[in-house]
Parts: C-alpha cells; sequence; structure tokens
C-alpha cells in the first residue's frame, strides 16, 4: 500500500469542502426534504467523502458517509421517504462528521460516531452497517 | 502513453495523476463525465480511467456515449470502483468496460498492473 502520509493534507482539505457542501445541501434540504437536486448532491459527496476516508483508512468516518450514502441512494430509489426529522438527524450526523475531520487534522484520529450510526441506522431502516 | 482520467473527487484526482505521471503517462483530468466526453471530442487518449458516480454525466452515461462512437469504443476503460459497488462494475462490464480497479484500496501497484496490461495489448495490436 502507498504511504498515506503525503496525501493527508489533500484528504483533509477536499473532506473540510465536502463537509462545507454537504451542511450546504442539508440545509436546503431542511426547508425542502424533497428537492431532488439536493438530494443528489448529498448522495455524491457522501459517496466521495466515503471512498477517500476508505481510502485513508479512516473507518469511522467512512462508515458515517457510507450511512449517509446509503440512506440517500433509498431516497433516490423511491424506497425511502425523506422527511424533516430525517434530515435533521443527517444534519446533526453531518454536524460529528465535521468535528471527526477536525480530529483527524489535529492529530490524526477520529472520534466515536457509533451513536450517530445507530441512530442513522434506524432512521434509513438499514439492515446493516457497513464498516470500512 | 496518454491517459484520461474522469473522476470528481479532487483527492482521487491528485493521486492517481500524480503516481501516472511520475511512470511516465502523460494524464488528462476531466471532472465529470460531461467535461470528459467534451475532451474526448478534442483528444484521443490511449486509455480511460472512469469513475462511475459523477455529476452532470455519470460513468454508465459516458461509456454508452463511448461504445456508440466508431471512434471512441477502441479506447479500453478502466472503471474506477469502491466497496459495494460490485453490481456497478458488473454493469459497467456490460457496457464495454475492460476492468476495474478498486480505488478505495489506493494500491497505485494493482492499478499500473491493469494499466500496463492495457499497454501491452495496445502494442500487440
Amino acid at each position: 500500500m502507498d504511504d498515506l502520509t503525503n496525501y493527508r493534507q489533500t484528504y483533509i482539505k477536499t473532506a473540510k469542502e465536502y463537509a462545507d457542501l454537504m451542511a450546504t445541501q442539508l440545509s436546503v434540504l431542511e426547508i425542502d426534504p424533497t428537492n431532488e437536486s439536493a438530494i443528489e448532491e448529498v448522495y455524491r459527496i457522501s459517496h466521495s467523502l466515503k471512498s477517500s476516508s476508505v481510502a485513508m483508512r479512516y473507518s469511522n468516518t467512512a462508515s458515517l458517509c457510507g450511512i449517509f450514502e446509503d440512506i440517500f441512494k433509498k431516497i433516490k430509489d423511491g424506497t425511502l421517504e425523506s422527511s424533516e426529522e430525517l434530515i435533521q438527524i443527517v444534519k446533526d450526523s453531518a454536524d460529528r462528521l465535521k468535528k471527526s475531520i477536525s480530529h483527524i487534522e489535529l492529530d490524526n484520529t477520529e472520534i466515536d460516531l457509533s451513536s450517530e450510526l445507530r441512530k442513522l441506522r434506524m432512521i434509513g431502516k438499514l439492515e446493516k452497517i457497513i464498516e470500512y | 502513453m496518454h491517459v484520461l482520467i474522469m473522476e470528481d473527487d479532487v483527492f482521487f484526482q491528485k493521486f492517481y495523476s500524480s503516481k501516472l505521471t511520475e511512470s511516465g503517462f502523460q494524464v488528462t483530468i476531466a471532472s465529470d463525465g460531461q467535461e470528459g466526453l467534451e475532451k474526448l471530442a478534442k483528444v484521443r487518449p490511449d486509455l480511460i480511467l472512469l469513475d462511475i458516480i459523477m455529476p452532470k454525466k455519470d460513468g454508465f452515461d459516458v461509456l454508452k456515449a463511448i461504445t456508440a462512437d466508431k471512434q471512441l469504443r477502441s479506447i479500453p476503460v478502466l472503471v474506477f470502483s469502491t466497496l459495494g459497488q460490485e453490481q456497478d462494475v458488473q454493469k459497467a462490464k456490460a457496457l464495454g468496460a475492460y476492468d476495474f480497479v478498486n480505488k478505495s484500496l489506493l494500491d497505485y501497484n494493482v492499478l499500473l498492473t491493469k494499466v500496463n496490461k492495457v499497454v501491452s495489448m495496445i502494442q500487440k495490436s
């Protein structure tokens, strides 16, 4: 495997940008939980941030983004209804995601995101949480 | 050899383009499928590295456009995948992708092996 330290700064920079973009789209969804453009954006951002977090071995962050991706894929597919309650839980979890990225920047450690994963699994009606 | 990378994630753009450039490849980057197809109208790469989930046009749209074009369909395409995307990889192969690379492994040697396999194939033909 390649030495990851060389790519940590790139990861942190892009992760922070993605987290900010996600927050913006979630603000749109707070007003209109069915906004298709915002749903698509959150899905795509989640996928991208999951991929790079997996690559950098930040498993908690990757798992959280993975569950965002799964939830928004279900919303896109029409198998899960978006709602104010769901968006609020996602928004709260996205705030924790930002905190995790800050921790990674500070000392290369993640925060515990297991509580967020459990809540999202329930609201997203997901069978399991994929841990990376 | 010229490689066109169609990938919206800046992290993976930087990783793979820097590694391929170090290995002596000429690299062009497109940040989405639409941009990728526009670049294909102007340049003819020897290989395409294609992400599936991208804005504007996704990897499947790009594959359909490539295989529908007589001049483009001979360019080999390696699809970037991540964990949980196995069905997408199968769909991409059915649409004409040559092979796939799990980008989350961030193992350049795996990519280079597959790229060199394509290079050998091109050189033999």
